[in-house]
């Protein structure tokens, strides 16, 4: 008797995990280089088998869809900055950056250097080049296609530039960062790294999407709870009416 | 409650103080040596997205979500400004990354681009706000004209002299990160951690700042750009509001279940 009211009540709890990823992606709608979060509600039949996968009796509740996220690695609108430690970078390239022992990688290309002259995101985690951190002594290098630093035309370093096959295994850390468990490629050719200087590229959330989105979670939520309201009556109603026998 | 008042909630504060700085960029419009200022946001921790049933341990655990934006930095842009030319022997601009190192009543020094030079009563050279350069510069009372080299030497014209006589020499010093550096009002900067100390600059360094007499450098602040950032900041702010009304919406259907 109480499957449709736990059925309704998964999909308002799965309506409210929709509204905060879409409330993630607008908070961060301004966040250079983010990545917006897809929210993704997985079927009957996919949850279903997950269970069945996992232990061998089904539970009775997992027989509701779940919410699921993953990234959309899409490229956001690149804006012309002027400052010469912002790059931008192309469609599928990351950054590898490292607090020392994790390595991580960014999309957020706004650069700069800490008191000894190490290249660092705006966290502050060292940007990593070909053999490990990278050493500037002016703010004001040139940064070319291939990711290659120069000082006065003399080559000081070059950006360790990646990218992932497979952008599902990448998962977010706070501060715009990405783990990720297999190792990335290496990019080699200019027209996949193409970097460019003095650009940053912003986050690619589109208020239309969300804003769509949105209403359609809301107006969702708001049909299930007619539901439940709707399944109580009718419970209410057997009540009465078998009373009066 | 639902998290997703707090995230929006977030999102609506980074917008506030984005707009708190496109302010004061656009107040500083008009100040002389005045250098913008430049927010980055960045994402919130992720933590693990429970399914509906409260189960944890299927596809779910690794797809964590986001709890909102935070801002990461608040940095000064040191991209030169426009020189205007004034006259005015002691209006001095710098070209290049270059700072003037002045001398503050406790005897720190603190860092500045704005080059709108006095001479106080004793003949000393000072900035607007009477701080002495940290290089001392005294020139005779009896002075007919100052001349100052590129190179920051200052020369004076004396009665009875036929040739310019060298008084001293402006230092210009500058920092390997100077967006570290801590602006503490009155256009001065003080050095920290993140700037690393001054490097005196030396003249006859390649690419050297030097010092152009009879110039002032005009803020660096973009109308256009700060106008544009203007707009988009309110519409993220507006969007992140309408999301938090969306969730009281969700709330208050809710508090409707049971009638």
């Amino acid at each position: 008797m109480s499957e449709v009211s736990a059925l309704a009540e998964i999909a308002m709890t799965n309506d409210l995990r929709y509204l905060e990823v879409i409330s993630h992606n607008m908070a961060n709608a301004a966040t250079n280089g983010y990545k917006r979060d897809i929210p993704v509600m997985n079927v009957f039949s996919d949850s279903l088998e997950g269970a069945e996968n996992q232990n061998s009796t089904i539970p009775v509740l997992e027989l509701g869809p779940s919410v699921t996220r993953s990234i959309d690695a899409s490229k956001g609108s690149s804006v012309l900055t002027g400052n010469p430690l912002d790059i931008a970078l192309g469609e599928t390239a990351f950054l590898e950056v490292s607090d020392g022992s994790n390595v991580f990688y960014t999309k957020n290309g706004s650069l700069s250097l800490d008191a000894s002259g190490r290249l660092v995101t705006s966290a502050g985690l060292a940007v990593m080049g070909d053999s490990g951190d990278i050493r500037i002594a002016k703010n004001t290098p040139r940064i070319d296609k291939q990711g290659r630093i120069f000082n006065d035309d003399e080559l000081v370093a070059t950006l360790k530039v990646v990218s992932f096959q497979d952008t599902s295994q990448l998962s977010k850390v706070s501060g715009e960062l990405f783990e990720s468990k297999s190792s990335p490629a290496r990019l080699e050719s200019e027209t996949d790294i193409n970097i460019r200087q003095a650009h940053l590229e912003g986050s690619n959330v589109n208020p239309l999407t969300e804003m769509t989105q949105l209403i359609s979670t809301v107006r969702h939520f708001q049909a299930a709870q007619k539901l439940l309201t709707g399944y109580d009556e009718a419970v209410s109603e057997a009540i009465r009416t078998i009373a009066e026998f | 409650m639902i998290d997703s008042l707090n995230i929006s909630a977030t999102g609506m504060q980074v917008q506030q103080t984005a707009i708190d700085n496109i302010a004061n960029n656009l107040a500083n419009v008009n100040t002389t040596g005045f250098k913008k200022s430049r927010i980055n946001f960045e994402d919130l921790v992720y933590r693990p997205l429970t399914n509906a049933t409260g189960v944890i341990g299927n596809a779910d655990a690794n797809n964590p979500v986001g709890t909102g934006a935070a801002i990461a930095n608040i940095d000064k842009v040191f991209t030169d400004g426009d020189l205007t030319a004034t006259q005015r022997s002691l209006d001095l601009a710098i070209q290049g990354n270059g700072f003037f190192e002045l001398t503050l009543p406790d005897g720190t020094n603190a860092y500045t681009r704005t080059g709108s030079f006095d001479i106080d009563r004793n003949g000393v050279i000072v900035n607007a706000d009477g701080y002495p350069l940290s290089s001392f510069i005294q020139v005779p009372s009896d002075t007919q004209e100052i001349v100052i080299r590129p190179s920051g030497d200052v020369l004076v014209r004396i009665p009875g002299e036929n040739e310019l006589v060298s008084v001293g020499d402006i230092e210009l010093v500058s920092f390997i990160n100077a967006s570290g550096l801590n602006p503490t009002g009155d256009n001065l900067y003080l050095a920290t951690e993140r700037s690393g100390n001054a490097i005196l600059n030396r003249s006859d360094d390649e690419g050297a700042s030097t010092v152009s007499q009879g110039f002032l450098e005009a803020s660096n602040v973009d109308l256009t750009q700060e106008l544009t950032s203007l707009l988009l900041s309110q519409r993220a702010y507006e969007i992140n509001s309408r999301i938090l009304q969306a969730s009281d919406e969700v709330l208050d259907t809710i508090n409707q279940l049971r009638r």
